[in-house]
């Protein structure tokens, strides 16, 4: 429900937070001239009943344009993710971002004994998030690009170390695979195993049942991940070419430390 | 094969203790997907209709069970009729449906229906050698047909006797440990 809310945004060109707040300003404006209108020819004719109708959509309207607006944009596209983003994707160049979705494209293409077309991938990277209350700066991964493949999730998702297999790859640097039997398992799995809350869960998609998750490191340092999932069961890490992997993972690398990220 | 020679293997527990079951020297609650035993201790693995677990990690659980030379013995129902008939039904192709024994209620299961190339290519990830995909049918002249094979059959415009509904899949270990 929520990606096909973003993909029908994206279809429509808003993608920022600046577009989506523009937008949805402008339709109330517009619900609020044709409801002022009305009502003042409701007015005019003593249609009272009438009049108090429309007065109701032109304080709807306001409320939309004053308050509602500003905070379901804040809300669907924080600001803070946002400037992150868009400073990653300053230095990385938009060539590069779509070189990286293409290798992600070909590395499903070269899974084996699967379904290529129920598969998604995309690039985590890691970034710090704002200190805490106690001073202490947290980390977090920064999802890069859009999923290649088949969900439509977009990019600029901030997701915790202490969250998700991404989150538990980033902090042991090794391969890490899990599998759900079905969505009341991914479900359990997530609040058990993945550090997520059950309202947090209740946000995911529970679609996929092979997850992938792979270290970019940089030296000893981990620097990001690859992170793969399908619909298909028991896929990973038994589809994939480990070496291959491996390369995918350090061309990644070498053009995250070409744009002096890491 | 002497029943002290086989043991079986059942995610349902219920399943496991039903009172028509063959004899066996073991039954065990497990997930074929991760069988507690040591490697290659059986000559076979047979499965019927594995449709509910059929992938690349319950397929490389039962070659690391096989010994050297062990053969692997399956039936599933075939892609083109199963995930026909659930477009047809509107159900998720990936999950299939049973009746209770009250007649009344159903569950619904995973069921993981893959194409005869696939199966190929996941019994080789698997490192099998010697594959075999069989498709079965109705025998020509039978008259008591399912709903669910004239359907399907009506669907693909073929007669119900020329519509695969069953693969039959043998697969052999290899002697010598394959190039992984």
């Amino acid at each position: 429900m929520k990606a096909a809310f973003y993909k029908a945004l994206k279809a429509i060109g808003i993608t920022t937070q600046r577009r989506f707040r523009l937008s949805l300003r402008l339709v109330a404006l517009a619900v609020g001239l044709v409801a002022g209108f009305w009502m003042s020819v409701s007015i005019q004719v003593l249609d009272i009943d009438s009049a108090l109708k429309w007065l109701g959509w032109v304080a709807a309207a306001a409320t939309v344009e004053f308050v509602v607006a500003d905070v379901l944009a804040e809300v669907s596209f924080p600001y803070d993710t946002e400037r992150k983003l868009a400073l990653l994707e300053k230095r990385l160049g938009r060539t590069v971002i779509k070189t990286i979705a293409s290798r992600l494209e070909q590395a499903i293409q070269d899974l084996r004994g699967c379904d290529a077309s129920l598969v998604s991938a995309t690039v985590h990277v890691i970034t710090d998030l704002n200190a805490t209350a106690d001073q202490r700066v947290r980390y977090g991964l920064l999802q890069l690009t859009e999923y290649v493949g088949r969900e439509g999730g977009r990019k600029g998702r901030i997701t915790l170390t202490t969250q998700g297999i991404i989150g538990r790859c980033a902090r042991t640097r090794k391969l890490e695979t899990v599998d759900f039997a079905d969505a009341d398992d991914y479900r359990e799995s997530m609040v058990r195993d993945f550090g997520f809350s059950r309202e947090e869960t209740e946000r995911h998609s529970t679609l996929g049942r092979s997850y992938l998750a792979f270290p970019l490191m940089h030296s000893d340092r981990i620097v990001g991940v690859l992170y793969f999932f399908t619909r298909e069961p028991q896929v990973f890490p038994l589809a994939v070419d480990p070496r291959r992997l491996k390369e995918l993972a350090d061309e990644v690398v070498r053009y995250l430390a070409l744009a002096e990220l890491i | 094969v002497h029943p002290q020679r086989v043991v079986q293997l059942d995610y349902s527990e219920v399943m496991l203790n039903l009172k028509e079951r063959e004899p066996a020297l073991l039954k065990m609650h497990a997930d074929a997907c991760a069988i507690p035993l040591a490697a290659e201790q059986f000559g076979a693995v047979v499965g019927f209709l594995v449709d509910p677990f059929l992938g690349l990690q319950s397929l490389h659980e039962a070659f690391r069970m096989l010994v050297p030379g062990g053969r692997l013995f399956l039936t599933t129902p075939t892609a083109i009729w199963g995930t026909t008939l659930r477009r047809g039904l509107v159900i998720d192709e990936r999950a299939t449906r049973f009746k209770k024994v009250d007649g009344e209620s159903k569950v619904v299961l995973p069921s993981l229906l893959h194409p005869p190339e696939r199966i190929h290519e996941m019994l080789a990830i698997a490192g099998f050698i010697e594959v075999e995909v069989l498709d079965h049918g109705l025998a020509t002249g039978e008259t008591t047909i399912s709903p669910d094979i004239s359907a399907v059959a009506k669907e693909l415009k073929r007669d119900v006797s020329a519509i695969p509904i069953i693969h039959s899949i043998r697969a052999t270990r290899p002697q010598a440990a394959p190039e992984r």
